[in-house]
């Protein structure tokens, strides 16, 4: 099985998910609205469902091998509460599992998201993380169980974890292990969150998204077959900064740090990316931000995770960022909207396969064969001349 | 005419990738179909059609040939070698008709569910509700089945004794002499073979016996 990645349907919001070929699994971020567990609107998708379907079990128990959490904004992290266990791991019971709950074996903690708090499934995520860091500093007998794990991406907050750097990754780093598994064909380069941003009077949580690199590495050669950007909602000051520190540090661009050919478009796709909002009064996109997006390699796409990118004044997303992520592509037809794919009546996750000669999309599930058989089976029952004929 | 042409551009209002073209007079819809689930909203098959009316029309199903070559014409496919589409028995045609049918209708119930079979036979090796013979067998299994008879002569017995008998009331004795009221005995049979009208089913009895008569004579020989 090739490595695959997810991009669900959660309209304005994010929730990724990568497959390595071992079976690996790292959600980034999460948008579980209630309405798509309880409504049966065909527009509205069930992620919970389809995620439960991707996970693996342990002892029955679903779990990922490793959350990313890119920043605390709600559409990031709603539904994390409730959809996620938190707590000793040893203590998840017969109700959790009956409650869909999944285990996060490995958490991933930017300890800049714990400035300020806007909502309670943000809350949730760092009461656990830093349930699990207490366990680390007292160096717990219990401290690497799955569930247990944690690592610390970028620099602290108000609270320092000096004595935790072991666990921490910051801009720069190859991360290779995931839930303690080393992988020999997949790394994550990290790009943010930066000291600066600590510093910065700028608050805005979407400055300080956690920004990574997803690498694909071919089977036999050296080369990257895939190379996939994740970057929250940072926005053209961060993607800047990205830019000028990965210029500087030369072997990060030898190592194609900042080349994608799948390109998560920051901020559900809104103007922020380009410039300052609203984007009548800036126009003009930012010259770093049309940078970051000529390395593109040959065939790379761009996902919007929003909602249907229409021609009107909304922000997010944004029509006129969708004109410039289609100038800067071969043509639409490698810009994806999830809240249009397959179709806007009934969307569906967006997948793409990592394969040695590229980036392939999976055919959407209701168009795979095993789905239509069963479709046409049930207008095949419903019909008013029961049996064919030839005379 | 006039109504035929309303009839289908209603039709292709609503399937847009079908067209209209009128040669020499006659009217021929063509283009692609997709077999299609509301239910699930899935896209199924699409299939290359060419379409016209017959006379009877629209008490008779249009003439559908598929062109996409999606159903292979041979002997085991509910297909003629030219390509047209058996979509029932004859009973079942005239019986589904009566009242007159629209093209939408025919193309939402009728082909589509039809392409839908034939999509599950193509992946399955089997017809998913089952299928009736070809020819004038598939005319006598369809009688098999509403009579619950499964002899030839008997199947001709009854049919006969039901077409010709004497007007009666529902609480009168039936006319097959077994006893019961009418009601409870040969009522609902008779509404279910007299449905395609009584010169229809007449005619289609004509045919049976002489089908009976030569099957008789081959078996002789």
């Amino acid at each position: 099985m090739n490595s695959k990645i997810k991009y669900y349907p959660v309209g304005n919001g994010d929730q990724s998910l990568i497959t390595l070929k071992n079976g690996t699994n790292i959600l980034v971020d999460c948008n579980i609205r209630q309405s798509s567990i309880d409504s049966t609107d065909p527009k509205i998708y069930d992620v919970k469902k389809d995620l439960l379907a991707s996970l693996n079990k342990r002892d029955k128990n679903p779990y990922v091998d490793v959350f990313i959490l890119t920043h605390g904004d709600c559409d990031h992290c709603r539904g994390y509460k409730t959809n996620f266990y938190q707590g000793n791991p040893k203590k998840y019971s017969e109700e959790n599992r009956k409650a869909g709950e999944i285990i996060v074996d490995e958490m991933w903690f930017s300890p800049m998201i714990a400035e300020e708090h806007t909502n309670n499934d943000e809350d949730a995520y760092q009461t656990e993380a830093e349930r699990r860091l207490a366990l680390h500093l007292n160096k717990d007998l219990d401290k690497d169980l799955v569930g247990n794990r944690i690592k610390i991406i970028g620099y602290d907050g108000n609270k320092k974890y000096n004595d935790l750097n072991h666990l921490r990754a910051v801009p720069g780093n190859v991360i290779q292990e995931f839930n303690n598994k080393f992988q020999r064909d997949f790394s994550v380069f990290i790009h943010a969150p930066f000291k600066e941003q600590l510093l910065s009077a700028e608050k805005d949580k979407n400055t300080t998204s956690i920004v990574f690199q997803a690498r694909f590495k071919h089977s036999t050669n050296n080369s990257h077959s895939g190379l996939a950007m994740f970057g929250g909602d940072a926005d053209y000051i961060a993607w800047g900064i990205i830019l000028q520190k990965t210029i500087e540090h030369k072997t990060d661009i030898t190592e194609g740090a900042l080349d994608w050919d799948l390109f998560l478009a920051p901020h559900h796709c809104s103007w922020t990316f380009f410039n300052d909002t609203p984007q009548e009064e800036n126009k003009e996109p930012k010259e770093d931000s049309l940078e970051i997006l000529r390395y593109r390699r040959i065939g790379g796409i761009v996902v919007a995770s929003s909602k249907k990118v229409i021609d009107d004044d909304d922000n997010p997303p944004h029509y006129a960022a969708k004109q410039e992520y289609i100038n800067k592509l071969d043509g639409s037809d490698d810009f994806y909207n999830t809240s249009v794919e397959p179709k806007e009546a009934a969307p569906e996750p967006l997948v793409f396969e990592i394969t040695d000669t590229g980036i392939k999309k999976e055919k959407p599930q209701s168009e795979t064969e095993s789905n239509k058989l069963a479709a046409a089976l049930a207008v095949a029952s419903t019909g008013i001349i029961k049996k064919p004929w030839c005379y | 005419m006039a109504n035929l042409k309303n009839d289908i551009e209603k039709a292709l209002r609503k399937y847009s990738s079908l067209k209209l073209k009128v040669s020499e007079g006659t009217s021929f819809v063509m283009g692609v179909f997709t077999a299609y689930d509301k239910t699930s909203k899935t896209e199924i098959e699409d299939y290359n059609i060419l379409i016209w009316f017959t006379k009877k029309y629209p008490y008779e199903f249009p003439i559908v040939i598929e062109t996409s070559e999606k159903i292979p014409k041979v002997l085991s496919r509910h297909v003629k070698v030219n390509g047209t589409l058996c979509f029932g028995n004859w009973q079942d045609e005239l019986s589904t008709c009566k009242n007159g049918i629209t093209f939408t209708w025919f193309l939402d119930e009728i082909l589509n569910t039809h392409l839908c079979r034939e999509f599950v036979k193509e992946k399955t090796t089997k017809y998913p509700t089952g299928e009736r013979s070809h020819g004038m067998e598939g005319i006598w299994e369809g009688y098999y089945d509403v009579l619950s008879i499964m002899d030839k002569s008997k199947v001709l017995e009854e049919l006969e004794l039901i077409l010709n008998h004497n007007q009666i009331g529902r609480n009168d004795l039936c006319y097959c002499n077994k006893g019961k009221k009418y009601k409870a005995c040969h009522e609902k049979i008779e509404s279910e073979v007299t449905k395609i009208g009584k010169t229809n089913a007449q005619e289609i009895v004509e045919l049976l016996k002489a089908d009976f008569k030569n099957n008789k004579k081959i078996m002789e020989k």
